[in-house]
């Protein structure tokens, strides 16, 4: 959570945080289309997991981080 | 008049600083031009700070409709090495002579057994760790000894065969941790060629025109008599050169070669790529305690080699270490309401079950693959390229469809199922465009068939692309290039 503030700035993990709860709220939850849910939970999960970086293969990456690795993941 | 210089090589990845180290080494002189900047210590910064953007980096790339692909390489001292992955087979037999066994395309001028001195110096120059592996003749003495095999390999290796020892750089970069709790040694920071440019940048005879694009090479007759050159700031400058080694990759040694208006041959044509798929293979039961020292240990070559490649592409298969990325699995479990200690026992579950596997295929070689210049230019008044890649042809799908086929049917003793299909990273292998062969544009010795002091190195000279990654076979070409040039010279 440290690492994720210090990258992305507490009001960014906040929002997502906040996101992130209403989403998996089981009685909230029930409200939104899965797809939604999906979207509003993901922004803290890539946060706190940064990536593939287990594998350059995977990432659409130039020298110049032209390339998004959380795209290329997906 | 410009400056005069002995040998003037164009890059400092792999090829250039390997041809670049046999010449100083005889006593020659040698400057590289090299667009990026020289900072020696640049394996330690995070990737996308490797590249210092300027007028002469930007990636002056357009790809032509229909035919769009993202090019992976990078303008620094140390050239695309400082993205490579560190795996580092060598090709084939066979790969060498497609159209003497199966009628397919074209053999290369030179064969593994050619080549083989070179092999062995390119993996003592790139640090390799291997054993001997069945697809590979006289792979007993590798520099370093093979990492373990990870417990993935113990798993399925035996159902893969013939599979034996992936060649890697024993070094990996920062971003590549030993993903599970280590076996082997401890893993070290490198995986590129800047160890050997730490070398030759304190060595007499070796210099480097660094933030320096090679924008043109004027000929007289059958010499490149001027390679004229280009700075950030828009300084021009020429050099007199006595011969001159293009060490760029597929599309940078097209683009100088079209830019000079040198179109003798199919310069440009036939551009290659490999084909990459992830597969998540799925099994009854857990994998056991994982373990692994590095990120992949172990390379099948059960669908590499045979007559059927008159119809489908050869392909390899790397089981991938880290396992399964589970984010996105997560996100999904999340949405479904998953919580506690149910969403953990689902993730380990999902973890432990699941192998994945890494899938390069080859594809036929086209012409309608191709580098070309563009009408638009750069800041600095250079042709753009323009870059054609049609979407992977039917010969590679039929790899990729038999490799999915086969590993469920051989690993059907652990009751696997594909479950998951990916596409890998496409772009970084850039092969092909100033191929060597009678019919291609450089010979045997990667001499311009017409220009008697230019020689072509690099992923551009191959004329076919196995399946295999193209590395370490782009190393030997460059040491091979390399003592060819002082035997020459002498």
């Amino acid at each position: 959570m440290r690492k994720a503030r210090n990258r992305l700035g507490s009001r960014s993990v906040v929002v997502r945080g906040l996101a992130f709860t209403l989403a998996t709220n089981p009685l909230l939850a029930r409200l939104l289309p899965r797809r939604l849910r999906e979207a509003a939970i993901r922004p803290l999960v890539y946060a706190l997991i940064p990536g593939p970086s287990e594998n350059l293969l995977y990432a659409r990456v130039t020298l110049l981080g032209a390339g998004d690795r959380e795209d290329a993941e997906r | 008049m410009g400056e005069a210089i002995e040998t003037v090589v164009v890059g400092s990845g792999i090829s250039g600083l390997l041809v670049a180290r046999e010449l100083v080494a005889a006593g020659q002189e040698v400057t590289v031009i090299e667009r990026g900047r020289m900072r020696l210590d640049a394996d330690t910064f995070p990737h996308a700070q490797r590249e210092e953007p300027t007028a002469v980096t930007e990636h002056n790339t357009e790809t032509a409709p229909g035919g769009e692909r993202s090019w992976k390489y990078g303008y620094a001292f140390g050239g695309s090495s400082l993205l490579w992955a560190g795996v580092a087979p060598r090709l084939l037999p066979s790969d060498f002579e497609l159209r003497s066994r199966y009628g397919l395309w074209r053999d290369w001028p030179i064969g593994y057994d050619d080549l083989l001195p070179f092999y062995h110096a390119a993996e003592r120059a790139l640090e390799i760790s291997g054993g001997p592996h069945p697809l590979f003749p006289s792979s007993a003495d590798y520099p370093l000894s093979p990492p373990p095999p990870s417990s993935v390999d113990r798993l399925l290796g035996p159902l893969l065969e013939p599979f034996g020892p992936l060649p890697i750089t024993r070094r990996l970069e920062p971003e590549y941790p030993p993903p599970i709790e280590a076996e082997g040694p401890e893993v070290e920071t490198a995986g590129n060629v800047l160890a050997i440019g730490r070398e030759l940048a304190a060595a007499d005879g070796f210099s480097v025109r660094e933030g320096t694009a090679a924008a043109r090479l004027r000929t007289s007759g059958n010499r490149v008599t001027e390679v004229e050159c280009i700075g950030a700031d828009g300084t021009q400058s020429r050099i007199v050169p006595k011969r001159v080694v293009a060490a760029a990759h597929g599309i940078e040694n097209a683009a100088l070669l079209l830019r000079s208006d040198l179109r003798d041959g199919p310069v440009g044509r036939w551009l290659g790529d490999h084909t990459h798929v992830v597969l998540d293979v799925e099994l009854d039961e857990p994998m056991g305690p994982w373990s692994a020292s590095t990120r992949d240990t172990g390379l099948s070559g059960a669908w590499a080699e045979g007559d059927w490649r008159v119809e489908r592409g050869s392909a390899v298969v790397v089981p991938f270490n880290p396992g399964l990325l589970l984010r996105d699995r997560l996100v999904g479990a999340l949405a479904d309401g998953a919580h506690g200690d149910t969403l953990r026992d689902q993730m380990a579950d999902l973890f432990s079950r699941t192998a994945v596997v890494y899938v390069s295929v080859e594809d036929a070689p086209r012409e309608d693959r191709y580098v070309e210049l563009s009408n638009r230019k750069d800041r600095l008044g250079l042709p753009l390229t323009r870059v054609s890649y049609p979407p992977d042809g039917d010969y590679a799908i039929r790899g990729v469809q038999e490799v999915r086929r086969g590993l469920e049917e051989r690993l059907a003793p652990l009751g696997a199922r594909i479950v998951g299909n990916r596409i890998g990273g496409h772009g970084g292998h850039l092969l092909g465009t100033c191929f060597m062969g009678p019919d291609g544009v450089v010979d045997e010795n990667l001499r311009h068939h017409r220009l008697e002091n230019l020689y072509l190195t690099g992923g551009s000279a191959f004329p076919t692309y196995s399946a295999l990654h193209p590395t370490t076979t782009i190393a030997a070409l460059a040491i091979r290039l390399g003592r060819h040039l002082v035997r020459d010279a002498a």
